[in-house]
């Protein structure tokens, strides 16, 4: 059925009006980033170390003589690593500095429970482990002694490599 | 008839002419890119760049709001952890507080200035030794600025 001239003009009129209220109000005016910029991180394998102290001293007297061995001392390394990892350590150079050629493997060491291990210029593991943060891993020294070859004097061993590195 | 018509007529062209002209607003923003996480960057637990600009223009007042268009930050480089999105966040650069981006949008700053200038945004990504395996992580975001 046609619509009547009036109804025609006054649906005109309210699509009019509703047309311009809509321009007028319009859509929110927005803009987004011209190109969404990323974020980059790159997480390489980490391993770090940190020890308690860098140097151990000893001071053997008699007792210690007789018994072979001064007593031991412990360095805490603290191993930080977001892989696996290992605590190795080693001597440097083959004999100390002081009043005779003290061989290297007059220091011992072990980690953990165990008997002890003559230190050398190869590269020992002490510990092993996966991801951690600061995790302690005691190390134990103690030295040789012999009434034979020790005479009185300043005994210096530099320097004992100990680092983190891949299993 | 006519007059309603012309009534109606009337009444668009007035508020035509009334209306503002349309609001010219733009945004941009820069890769940001915190590099290689290193060992003091763990020990702090976290990476941070500092001062990345977002440059605006608008010619209304503005808010600017980000978001990230991905759920995660991305896959180790063994496929065995999935970096959460939390991990990246951000603050206005002369505030403290720092928020953790997400996919909902978020206010980052609005003002009643026109013109143009630039906002400055701090990033940083949290870092954890026992979770954060090697890996490039990413995640893409998107700032919007809109007219309050």
């Amino acid at each position: 059925m046609p619509m009547s001239g009036n109804r025609l003009a006054r649906s005109l009129a309210q699509f009019a009006c509703i047309a311009a209220l809509l321009v007028f109000i319009g859509l929110p005016a927005w803009a987004d980033s011209e190109d969404d910029p990323d974020f980059y991180l790159s997480v390489p394998g980490v391993r770090a170390l940190k020890l308690d102290r860098t140097s151990l001293q000893f001071t053997p007297g008699a007792q210690e003589m007789e018994a072979g061995w001064t007593q031991q001392q412990v360095l805490l390394a603290r191993v930080s690593a977001n892989v696996e990892w290992a605590l190795k350590l080693s001597g440097t150079v083959g004999q100390w500095e002081g009043p005779w050629d003290k061989p290297v493997g007059d220091i011992h060491w072990k980690c953990g429970g165990g008997g002890y291990t003559a230190l050398t210029l190869t590269e020992a593991v002490a510990a092993e482990g996966g991801p951690c943060n600061q995790q302690t891993v005691p190390l134990h020294f103690r030295i040789r002694l012999d009434w034979a070859n020790d005479t009185p004097g300043e005994y210096t061993y530099s320097y004992i490599l100990i680092e983190v590195t891949q299993p | 008839m006519r007059v309603l018509c012309a009534a109606a007529c009337l009444c668009l062209a007035v508020l035509l002419a009334a209306r503002p002209a349309l609001a010219d607003q733009s945004i941009s923003v820069s890769a940001i890119n915190l590099g290689m996480a290193g060992e003091d960057d763990f020990y702090a637990g976290q990476i941070v760049v500092r001062y990345h600009p977002v440059y605006w223009e608008s010619d209304i007042p503005w808010m600017i709001t980000v978001r990230s268009l991905d759920a995660d930050l991305g896959m180790s480089g063994d496929g065995s952890y999935i970096k959460p999105l939390a991990d990246l966040q951000w603050k206005l650069s002369d505030e403290n507080q720092w928020i953790a981006m997400r996919q909902d949008e978020e206010e980052v700053d609005s003002s009643s200035d026109t013109g143009s200038g630039a906002v400055t945004m701090d990033f940083r990504a949290l870092l954890n030794w026992k979770r954060d395996r090697p890996g490039d992580y990413r995640a893409t975001l998107r700032f919007t600025i809109t007219g309050q």
